[in-house]
């Protein structure tokens, strides 16, 4: 029981990990966007 | 294969794995940068490195000293403990609020447990609330670790009142609750909600309880909350920590459309809490009228939703504590006293204390009428498993906004278009960049810095920000005329913080040509006093103050200044060269010489053109003048050890 609890603690981990990943990735695009004839 | 049966496992073993699951969560934020009122509060923070002066904190002295948030000594006393112990790297500083944040989710399921909640649901209540993605803000900035400090704190004080009114221990956990409110009040004045919470929960909740002793608890929760708003009102004046600061838009407003705005706010951040979608580093304020559709779309909600659970008190549930919990949580940011922002996402972090026991129960509830309807007991963990997941991920990207400063105004402009204080603050820092080591005066830079201080300015004009920014591009296109006018207007409209507009003002007033030299002089001295006087323990004030006097010729005041400087803030290399220039112009090439190899360990981030000029200046030095020792112990002004390390 313990070992199976270990383990869906380390898939939400993962998940969150690579969810969070995605994120950033998208915010990121975002960051990197070319402004040059944008709102500024 | 046996399906998981959480409540066969071991209580310590399932909470010790949520909270590492919290930790885990913001690990990433430990190589972060110092960001938003860091820079403020602890960089440029002098008190902090005055240990003897803690004592100040008790009275008027730290808020008449213009100390950064001296109304919450609590925060104060442990920021600077936390300096003393860490010095100013940004690691440990953000391994302290992981940690912070860990605790209290500890505490939360301490005082769940202590309730009687099984442990299945408080895993699951614990396990939402540490990975909500609108705690991102206050667990990835280091300064708003004053609203963890106070759910800490308050969360103790809940258990230790839950001992003392079923007659466990005698009269100390009474004694433990007055000291526990009187710091988590300490630390953030949102605390003085804890004893409704507390008495709410006795009174409502969901909970079987022993009867309660309610006049020593009340007392005891009472005199620890009364304790801190006296000191609060004996350090500014009044019940409102924001009373005396002027310029804040809600204080402007009638305060019908301020509260109309409110509760649309805080029906958002219910949306923000359940799905995290909008969150942003910045809202811009705005008045809203009380005829609007969305106005009275939210306060039909909240209304229903309070007057529901009033109706059905008797019941005891878990609605009726949760809907009348985190509305009294939120009373203290619920902009009913002006605040120089009405909207926040660290403002949901103590309500969201409550709130999470409402959500925890829901997906359990929903779990469990899964697992029922396809006959599979594994479901019952899907819906809290799924959301612990997607609220944990936009938790841990939403945090990365914080990473640095420049990284935090690109975002919150992209969130919040119409914020003056966005576009001010990405200006100043994008002419920063400009001016930098790799800018060197790009033009397409110092373009884009003038596009943002001029939107600044035309979105807000009666702010201080937008002609800071405006000032500072006047100051690096050397139109001193310009800087002028635009100091003395931020200087005219600032709320807090003019220690850095009066230096930055009399550095430009020495150089406008339009004024006649004696003249400057007498304004440079009586910005400088003013500044000296109103702000002994701005770091800025001193190293300023210091450079213009050199400047000036006054090398014994410039050198009582720098010294001031490198005690207040000894992370700066920048004053420790200016140091090094006053020993050569002073002739003592040996102190320059013993300045120059005590700054080796400031030297990686100092700039490198500045390095190079210095190292030529004080070997020039030890040839041209060998040995002419000044009378001033100038060598005080090497850094003292190698822990001098930003």
């Amino acid at each position: 029981m313990i070992r199976k609890f270990c383990a869906l603690l380390v898939f939400v981990a993962l998940s969150i990990a690579v969810g969070g990943m995605a994120c950033v990735n998208t915010v990121q695009d975002l960051d990197t966007a070319d402004e040059t004839d944008g709102a500024t | 294969m046996a399906a998981l049966e959480p409540s066969t496992l071991p209580p310590r073993l399932v909470m010790g794995g949520v909270l590492v699951l919290a930790a885990l969560l913001y690990l990433p934020t430990l190589g972060f940068a110092f960001v938003y009122d860091d820079h403020w509060t602890l960089l440029a923070n002098g008190f902090l490195r005055c240990p003897e002066d803690l004592a100040l904190l008790l009275g008027p002295g730290a808020h008449a000293a213009h100390v950064p948030d001296a109304f919450r000594p609590s925060a104060v006393a442990f920021d600077m403990l936390t300096y003393q112990v860490f010095g100013a790297h940004a690691h440990w500083h953000h391994a302290t609020s992981v940690l912070l944040h860990v605790l209290v989710c500890a505490g939360l399921w301490r005082w769940l447990a202590a309730r009687g909640v099984a442990m299945p649901m408080v895993a699951t209540i614990v396990a939402v609330f540490a990975t909500l993605a609108i705690h991102a803000e206050t667990v990835a900035v280091i300064s708003y670790r004053e609203d963890l400090l106070a759910a800490a704190l308050g969360l103790e004080a809940m258990i230790r009142a839950d001992r003392a009114a079923s007659n466990q221990g005698g009269a100390r956990p009474w004694l433990a609750v007055v000291a526990l409110q009187m710091l988590a009040c300490a630390a953030k004045s949102n605390a003085v909600v804890f004893p409704a919470l507390w008495v709410l929960s006795r009174w409502c909740g969901p909970w079987r309880i022993v009867p309660t002793r309610w006049w020593p608890a009340t007392s005891a929760w009472a005199l620890g909350t009364a304790i801190a708003i006296g000191h609060q009102w004996v350090v500014v004046g009044d019940v409102s920590p924001y009373a005396d600061q002027v310029g804040i838009h809600a204080a402007a407003w009638p305060r019908a459309a301020v509260l109309a705005r409110s509760v649309q706010i805080h029906l958002a951040y219910v949306q923000q809490m359940l799905v995290p979608w909008g969150l942003s580093p910045e809202y811009v304020d705005r008045p809203a009228s009380w005829g609007e559709p969305a106005t009275l779309f939210a306060a039909a909600a909240l209304g229903l939703a309070a007057a529901h659970a009033i109706a059905t008190r008797s019941r005891r549930s878990t609605w009726t504590f949760v809907a009348l919990g985190t509305m009294a949580l939120w009373l203290p940011t619920a902009n009913l006293v002006p605040m120089p922002n009405m909207r926040a996402d660290r403002f949901a972090y103590v309500p969201s204390l409550v709130a999470c026991v409402g959500v925890g129960v829901a997906l359990v509830a929903a779990g469990n009428a899964l697992a029922r309807r396809f006959a599979r007991p594994l479901l019952a963990f899907a819906p809290a498993i799924a959301f612990v997941v997607v609220q944990g991920a936009v938790a841990q990207a939403t945090a990365t906004t914080y990473k640095t400063d420049g990284r935090l105004w690109e975002v919150a402009l992209r969130r919040a278009p119409d914020s003056a204080r966005a576009h001010a603050l990405l200006g100043e820092i994008v002419l920063s960049n400009a001016r930098g080591d790799e800018g060197g005066g790009d033009p397409a830079l110092l373009a884009r810095a003038s596009a943002h201080c001029r939107r600044a300015l035309a979105l807000a004009p009666d702010d201080a920000l937008p002609h800071l920014c405006a000032a500072r591009l006047a100051v690096a296109g050397k139109r001193w005329s310009i800087a002028l006018v635009h100091f003395e207007a931020a200087l005219a409209r600032a709320r807090a913080r003019e220690d850095r507009i009066l230096t930055a003002l009399a550095s430009v007033t020495l150089d406008v040509p339009e004024i006649p030299y004696p003249e400057r002089r007498a304004r440079v001295d009586a910005l400088l006093s003013r500044a000296e006087r109103e702000f002994p323990y701005a770091s800025e004030v001193a190293a300023a103050a210091g450079r213009l006097e050199h400047r000036l010729g006054h090398a014994e005041r410039a050198f009582t200044l720098y010294r001031r400087a490198r005690k207040l803030r000894p992370e700066r290399w920048d004053v420790v060269f200016w140091g090094l220039e006053l020993a050569l112009d002073l002739g003592d090439s040996s102190a320059a010489w013993t300045i120059w190899r005590g700054a080796r360990d400031l030297l990686p981030d100092a700039d490198p053109k500045w390095v190079d000029a210095t190292r030529r200046r004080v070997y020039d030095g030890l040839r041209s003048f060998p040995n002419r020792p000044h009378p001033l112990p100038l060598t005080e002004l090497a850094p003292e050890s190698s822990s001098d390390d930003p």
